[in-house]
């Protein structure tokens, strides 16, 4: 398609009627205002989901914590972290209802080996979700792991910095996450047969 | 003595006693139903013939002969595809070869390597019967009654023979018959069409040639000169004829090709280990032509493992240099197992940025761990398994890439030190200890210590204390003392923090972590 074109379509206040409302499948987030904005009412599976955070520490998990206890209850297979940004604190997550035997920390050395663990992860079947931290994904790439996550059918989360929102993305879901003096703000930006929204959350 | 019984319901005749063979008194033959061992028994004979060639390794595009011999009286004695193109045959002198094609490549027979190809060959054939014996130089005898309702009947058996073999590079030509001698001579002479019942031996070996016997040249040639050069016609001579003129074992051979008289075989003793090699019959320079070779001996593998029932953990594959000097490649699994397209797929892995520090001259393969199917290690899964079945085999793939410890599983430890809270560990692996989902989800390694003085600390900007102090005083005991007052405290711009503030030794207030 024309970039130009593809560019304006991708413009949050444009809503496409020829899309495909319906995912294949959703996990509830664990927030019923945030389940009422997204469509299928929950977290897109067997999709990619973008998040892109200024900084850490805003309630990034704290958004995904039930989401991922749901499919880990609901589903078999892994929950697997790919370059988190910190060291996930077992006491922490075993606490807030996490299975530890269920997780897998992965630390590859570079991006490169970072989007080849994902796309591996996901498209092997074995991973109920993963969730991943990266920075520079090309275009290209983004289309192989939406692709993967599409052959593996589990839950593809990833943490982009701020600077990639101009970056078009394939993503069924796209979230912004700003912090606010007291909790954060929620943005939809792009959600597959959705509106854009705004959620003032926590 | 022979008993006579009233009443005979089925085909075949009842069973008589075996009658001791008598050294005189030959002139009647022992009815062929004598022996009822070999009735039951189905015996598939493999006829390699190719053998000397194909023990080298794949690459058979051009010219190429196997010659044997001694200097200038060297002859071909197998021709490739490509050579037989341009015209060389067997028994041709090897200057004669030359002439035909001038960059014909020649290798020496390897009569070691052929007798050793021909064991793994046998040990591979243990995944379709346990009874295996060997027929060198060129021969591989399997007892296939037992084994034909597992594979779906003879054909189905034979067939898929013929096709794994293939794959791995072998030429067959298959026999089956209800005595290992005539199943053997049928390989030999090419006929696919199987004898079941042992009384139509005669009439399907009558119109073999005798070359298919193996028997000497000189025998051979005697029975020429009488006008016999069949099978057939050499059960019509009369049995003390043929002892006087060329002895008992000639009769006795026909007899046990008949079905006559018992042929026990020595069973082939599958091995324990699993070691293979192959040479390259030209080196290689780059990784890419070593792949059909590799292929071609984790194909031997599987038929091992299977025959075995076993799974392989740890494998080595040596890449052996004109030197002598070998470069391993060592590979470690998760969990055992048989499933060559996988090992395969993480080879690759492992080789993808593997460069050469010499040409490749032969390959070497040995199974290092082996393990029965079938049994999870219980310390690496002790949990219900992940639902996938191959669950393992992507840790394992993320393994060969990034390295054994750059994926790894959380386990709790009971501590009141955080940092000694937790601990990686094997996935799967249940650890004792206190979930706490008032500890922030992410730590740091180590504590960054925060600007700002007195009771105002700072990150990215004057932090608020909104709970604590939750005062930890533990550790003397191992040197590791630890004497902080835990806060947790935001910061304008929206960051909910974990801080503490050191008591003792260094005082200040550091961060040790973040509340995602």
């Amino acid at each position: 398609m024309n970039p130009a074109l593809e560019k304006l379509l991708q413009q949050p206040g444009i809503w496409r009627g020829c899309e495909d409302a319906r995912w294949v499948s959703t996990v509830s987030t664990g927030y019923p205002d945030l389940d009422a904005l997204l469509p299928g009412g929950g977290w897109p599976l067997a999709a990619l989901t973008e998040i892109v955070v200024e900084r850490y520490g805003v309630g990034e998990l704290r958004l995904l914590l039930p989401g991922l206890i749901g499919l880990l209850r609901q589903r078999e297979g892994w929950m697997a972290w790919v370059s988190p940004p910190y060291t996930p604190y077992a006491p922490a997550l075993a606490g807030a209802g996490i299975d530890l035997t269920r997780m897998l920390v992965v630390r590859p050395g570079d991006d490169t080996d970072a989007l080849w663990a994902v796309e591996q992860a996901l498209a092997s079947g074995a991973c109920v979700a993963v969730v991943a931290w990266v920075e520079a994904v090309s275009d290209r790439r983004l289309r192989r792991l939406q692709l993967a996550a599409e052959t593996g059918g589990g839950w593809a989360v990833l943490f982009r910095p701020p600077g990639t929102l101009a970056q078009s993305s394939p993503a069924a879901l796209r979230l912004k996450l700003v912090a606010q003096h007291r909790g954060c703000q929620l943005h939809v930006l792009k959600s597959r047969g959705g509106h854009p929204a705004v959620l003032d959350e926590f | 003595m022979t008993r006579k019984r009233e009443k005979s319901l089925s085909l075949f005749p009842p069973p008589r006693c075996a009658r001791p063979i008598a050294l005189a008194g030959h002139s009647e033959p022992p009815p062929l139903e004598s022996s009822t061992a070999h009735r039951s028994q189905l015996w598939l004979a493999l006829h390699l013939a190719r053998l000397p060639l194909e023990v080298f390794s794949s690459h058979q595009d051009g010219a190429l002969v196997v010659v044997e011999g001694q200097g200038s009286q060297r002859r071909v004695l197998i021709a490739s595809p490509g050579a037989r193109a341009l015209g060389i045959r067997k028994h041709q002198g090897l200057n004669a070869a030359f002439a035909l094609a001038p960059e014909l490549a020649v290798l020496e027979r390897d009569p070691e390597q052929e007798q050793r190809t021909l064991e793994r060959l046998a040990a591979w054939m243990g995944r379709f019967s346990p009874m295996v014996s060997l027929e060198p130089p060129q021969g591989l005898l399997v007892e296939v009654r037992g084994s034909l309702r597992l594979f779906g009947g003879l054909d189905s058996l034979e067939a898929q023979i013929h096709a794994r073999l293939e794959k791995l590079g072998y030429t067959i030509r298959t026999g089956v018959a209800p005595t290992p001698l005539a199943a053997l001579w049928l390989a030999r002479a090419g006929r696919p069409e199987a004898v079941l019942e042992p009384h139509r031996l005669p009439a399907r070996l009558a119109p073999l040639p005798l070359t298919c016997t193996g028997v000497e040249e000189r025998v051979l040639e005697a029975l020429a000169g009488m006008g016999v050069h069949r099978v057939g016609e050499c059960l019509r001579l009369p049995r003390d004829g043929l002892v006087r003129r060329f002895g008992a074992e000639y009769l006795a051979l026909l007899d046990r090709a008949l079905g006559r008289q018992p042929d026990p075989r020595q069973a082939f003793k599958f091995p324990e280990r699993f070691q293979t090699s192959a040479d390259l019959v030209v080196e290689a320079k780059q990784l890419a032509p070593l792949w059909p070779g590799i292929e071609r001996l984790l194909g031997e593998m599987e038929g091992f493992l299977r025959s075995r029932q076993l799974g392989v953990d740890r494998l080595h594959l040596g890449l052996r240099h004109a030197d002598g000097s070998v470069t391993p490649v060592e590979l470690e699994l998760v969990q055992p197992t048989s499933r060559i397209p996988h090992v395969m797929g993480l080879l690759e892995e492992r080789l993808a940025r593997f460069s050469l520090s010499a040409p490749v001259t032969a390959l070497e393969l040995s199974a290092a761990g082996l393990r029965p199917l079938g049994h999870q290690s219980g310390c690496l899964f002790g949990q219900p398994v992940p639902g996938q079945r191959f669950s393992g085999e992507l840790l394992e793939r993320l393994r060969v890439r990034l390295g054994r410890e750059a994926v790894y599983s959380l386990r709790l430890v009971p501590e009141h030190r955080p940092e000694a809270a937790w601990r990686k560990v094997e996935p799967g692996v249940v650890g004792q200890g206190a979930p706490n989902d008032a500890r922030p989800a992410w730590m740091l390694e180590q504590p960054v210590p925060l600007r700002g003085a007195g009771n105002r600390p700072r990150y990215g900007g004057e932090l608020r204390l909104e709970e604590g102090p939750e005062r930890i005083e533990t550790g003397w005991w191992d040197g590791r003392s630890v004497a902080r007052d835990y806060y947790v405290a935001s910061n304008p711009r929206g960051m909910r923090l974990w801080i503490y503030r050191e008591r003792r030794g260094r005082r200040g207030w550091f961060l040790h972590g973040v509340f995602g």
